[in-house]
């Protein structure tokens, strides 16, 4: 019925109107059947039947009552965010309950239990914060982890979550200690640090107890059964990420004239300037605008967005610029920039100057490199909770690829008898 | 140069190759024997010249050898290796191959893992016997396509005088994620087709097991899609510029429904391995996937939706009405013929197939489903000859049903129209109904209070919902 709902939606959508509306206004009510069920089926191995009801219940209750506050508050967006986010997190929080359970060995101390709990949520904040890293900021030192550091940090941070996973179902890595502090190091949202010491010190007299470093049958069911919830865990947090980042969005058309400075989500955008390669004459092949964002008194940081040229459309393109914050990405994208009245190869045709568009083939269409800009207009969004989806997408792919190990073929169906014509 | 019609050769050789490793496996089929060195050798040769084809566009890209005129229109000189690479999958023609390539190289994946390993019993002998023959013949059937939609035209004198260096490529599509997104698409496509040979087997023949079989591929095809959904996500936000990482664009939801389809599936046969339920659905939920992916393909690579992968904004030029500018489409690019013949096709056969089964293993609608299941066989083949035609017929019956309201209404009936067909065997397939009735009385069995028995209510209350759907 999913399936089909959403076929007949986008067959619908496709003949006419706003496919983001079309889908976004009403996401929220058709994920929330689906949310409730998957909490009453996540919850009820772990707190029975009636519990796992009164659960989704209670999440419904919540989720209905905050939709509620904030609809009669005025706030449309913010409603159909809460109405999916609340669920969302009660299914989220769920789902770990659950994985932590499929994975624990019988008979685990209670110590240990919450040590290796511990260990993996210091892992999966790690994760969550090298996919999506912002700028470090500790005094006069400042660090924004791009390419290629983001990728080998976001590497080492999944491998130390398969450590932390590795000892939560009893067959925990060599060296244990060396796997602590490698969690506390990624220093995850300077909470992992913190985890992963309450890990270490809650475990540390337990450590003998569970030797075994090998996978056997029962260390590899359980695997089995953690990367199965796992799969269902990530679907979890990508719902969840879906909210904020969809409907907790601030978005913006705006027009700046050069230094001129707008105000969107608490950040402080300003046009610094624009510059061409190749300068001179010679037409532009890509147009640089330079932007400060500036949140409270934070020193400002650098954003640049690019118009490139495309000779077969004979249209300039634009490339976004994102910068990643601990609230969520500021995304900027420029729409058309504005050349100068006077300037030496638009200009000379447009006295007033003239607006080239990004994607629009036409007259004024190339900006030459000595032409200068004066304006441009771009859209600011700002997407909170942006890094749950990367990890959402990390965590499922790789829980999947942890069940195809763990367990390569499925048992035989009971009603295996054979059917003969 | 090498001329186009020798590499069309070498496809249609393959083709054959294809065609004759299905025909050697025949005897498999009935002996519930592991493959035959003949059947796996042919497999063999047809993968590797299709691995050869793709590899030798690979490096007249890579080379921006622009006699070809498939790649004139994907690459120039001046462009950078890696997206003169990513030029090889940037076209219809040259998707399609890869598309074929990774088909060819999981059909000899899946024919040398049975080498390998043993089946547990005879059933599943013959299971994976009908697996490899379906896939063989689907391998034929795209390298067919690809050797009639070639790859290697020559360029025209017209079209080099204009762009001397070439067309290049869209410049949205120089990133890093095309050398990954969708390669990775098309691997899960070709995995999609996995399931849907082993459920065809099974509709077939009657064999057991076959979800074991194909349970592991319709794994690593859920694995392979959600990955490359994501990274399309991640290029959408970091390249396209519409505001984040999910539109709901109408490609995107077309690529999200065979995942949708995959989940189902997988959910379905746990469920199955665990429960032994969705034993009547469950063939139909494992085709699913692959008949989403060639739907998306049809919304990715035709253009019939105003779409951020069409890279371009056509409104002004559009007929309004999809179902009129689908039409419109199919009469300039035969390409997609193939596609919408394909998927015609294959449901038609699909349920043909399950229908007899239906027919077959529960004893009942045995006449009703001998008709509707040739009706289906006698569709599928019409439309694998005629896609065009056959798809105008199905609009002008939805047209009629409709009361001739637009266009649009007629594609929405269309759909509307192949799910109650497809819901048709569903409702009387309440198992636990007929599990209980298995021991009973002949006469019982056949006894009106029998029949509303097997009626499964939730499949009522489906069909209900769809039959609503469908008036409104």
């Amino acid at each position: 019925m999913a399936l089909l709902i959403l076929f007949l939606f986008h067959v619908a959508a496709a003949q006419g109107g706003s496919t983001a509306r079309f889908y976004e206004e009403r996401f929220p009510f058709l994920a929330l059947p689906i949310l409730l069920g998957l909490i009453v089926f996540q919850a009820h191995q772990a707190v029975g039947r009636r519990r796992s009801l009164q659960l989704a219940g209670a999440a419904l209750a919540f989720g209905l009552a905050a939709y509620w506050v904030a609809r009669n508050a005025g706030q449309f967006r913010l409603s159909h965010g809460l109405l999916l986010a609340v669920p969302a997190l009660v299914l989220v929080a769920v789902g770990f309950v659950r994985l932590r359970r499929a994975g624990t060995p019988p008979n685990t101390p209670r110590n240990v239990r919450r040590a290796d709990t511990l260990l993996v949520m210091a892992s999966l904040l790690n994760v969550v914060f090298w996919l999506n890293p912002p700028t470090v900021r500790l005094g006069f030192w400042s660090w924004t982890p791009v390419w290629p550091m983001q990728a080998i940090f976001g590497a080492v941070a999944l491998l130390a979550l398969a450590g932390a996973v590795r000892t939560l179902v009893g067959v925990p890595p060599r060296r244990l200690a060396a796997l602590h502090v490698l969690v506390g190091a990624l220093g995850g949202f300077y909470l992992a640090p913190v985890l992963a010491l309450a890990s270490w010190m809650l475990r540390r007299n337990h450590a003998p107890e569970r030797p075994q470093h090998d996978f056997d049958v029962r260390a590899r069911a359980r695997l089995q059964q953690v990367a199965l919830h796992g799969v269902h865990f990530a679907i979890a947090i990508a719902l969840l990420g879906y909210a904020p980042s969809t409907y907790l969005k601030s978005q913006a058309d705006l027009e700046f004239d050069s230094g001129q400075a707008h105000e969107v989500a608490g950040f402080n955008v300003t046009f610094v300037s624009s510059r061409m390669e190749p300068a001179g004459n010679a037409p532009a092949t890509t147009v640089w605008q330079d932007f400060a964002i500036r949140q409270s008194n934070a020193p400002p940081d650098m954003a640049f967005a690019q118009l490139h040229w495309e000779e077969n459309a004979g249209a300039h393109y634009p490339l976004p610029t994102t910068m990643r914050t601990w609230t969520g990405d500021l995304y900027l994208h420029v729409s058309a920039v504005h050349v100068a009245a006077g300037s030496p190869c638009l200009g000379t045709s447009h006295p007033d100057g003239a607006w080239v568009e990004a994607y629009r083939a036409g007259s004024p269409s190339r900006i030459c490199g000595a032409d200068r800009i004066d304006g441009v207009r771009a859209t600011v969004a700002h997407l909170p909770g942006l890094g749950l989806l990367w990890l959402a997408l990390a965590l499922g792919v790789a829980a999947m690829a942890a069940l195809m190990w763990a367990q390569p073929v499925v048992p035989v169906s009971r009603t295996t008898a054979p059917t003969t014509e | 140069m090498i001329p186009g019609t020798i590499l069309d050769a070498v496809a249609w050789g393959a083709a054959g190759a294809a065609i004759a490793s299905a025909a050697a496996t025949v005897p498999a089929l009935r002996n519930a024997a592991t493959p035959s060195r003949l059947a796996a050798g042919l497999l063999a040769a047809s993968t590797a010249a299709c691995v050869a084809l793709l590899l030798f566009l690979a490096t007249r890209f890579l080379a921006a050898d622009i006699s070809y005129q498939y790649v004139f229109f994907y690459t120039a000189r001046d462009v950078e290796w890696p997206w003169r690479l990513a030029g090889t999958w940037a076209g219809r023609e040259g998707s399609l191959l890869l598309w074929t390539a990774w088909l060819a190289a999981t059909t000899m994946g899946v024919t040398l893992l049975h080498q390998m390993r043993r089946a547990a019993d005879e059933a599943e002998d013959r299971g994976r016997a009908w697996m490899r023959f379906i896939l063989a013949l689907f391998v034929a059937l795209f390298l067919a396509a690809v050797a009639t939609q070639s790859a290697f035209l020559p360029t025209g004198e017209n079209l080099l005088a204009g762009r001397p260096d070439g067309n290049g490529l869209n410049p949205t599509l120089k990133s890093g994620y095309i050398l990954i997104h969708p390669p990775m698409m098309f691997a899960a496509y070709a995995l999609s087709a996995v399931p849907l040979a082993a459920a065809l087997g099974h509709l077939a023949s009657g064999t057991e097991r076959w979800s074991r079989v194909a349970l592991p591929w319709g794994r690593l095809g859920w694995l392979l899609m959600t990955f490359s959904l994501g990274l399309g996500a991640l290029w959408a936000y970091y390249t396209l510029g519409f505001g984040g990482y999910w539109a709901w664009d109408p490609v995107e939801v077309a690529n999200l429904l065979p995942w949708l389809a995959f989940t189902i599936y997988l959910h379905a046969q746990l469920h199955h391995a665990r429960h032994g339920s969705y034993r009547s659905l469950g063939p139909f939920l494992a085709a699913l996937p692959f008949l989403l992916t060639l739907f998306s393909t049809i919304s990715t690579r035709s253009g019939l939706w105003v779409s951020v992968h069409a890279f371009t904004d056509p409104t002004d030029t559009f007929n309004p009405d999809a179902a009129a500018r689908f039409l419109d489409i199919l009469a300039v690019e035969p390409s997609l013929s193939f596609h919408v013949g394909l998927f015609v096709a294959t449901f038609a056969t699909l349920l043909a197939l399950w229908c007899r089964r239906l027919a077959l293993d529960h004893d009942r609608l045995h006449r009703t489903s001998r008709i509707v299941s040739a009706l289906f066989a006698a569709f599928a083949g019409y439309a694998l000859l005629a896609p065009a035609s056959a798809f105008s017929l199905l609009l002008e019956a939805a047209w009629q049903i409709t009361g001739g309201a637009s266009p649009g209404l007629g594609l929405l009936g269309i759909t509307m129209l192949a799910c109650l067909l497809a819901a048709l065997p569903m409702l009387v397939g309440n198992d636990e109904a007929e599990q209980k009735l298995q021991g009973a009385h002949p006469a019982k069995r056949k006894s009106s209070r029998a029949w509303l028995e097997r009626i499964d209510v939730r499949s009522l209350a489906a069909y209900s919902v769809l039959a609503s759907a469908w008036r409104y």
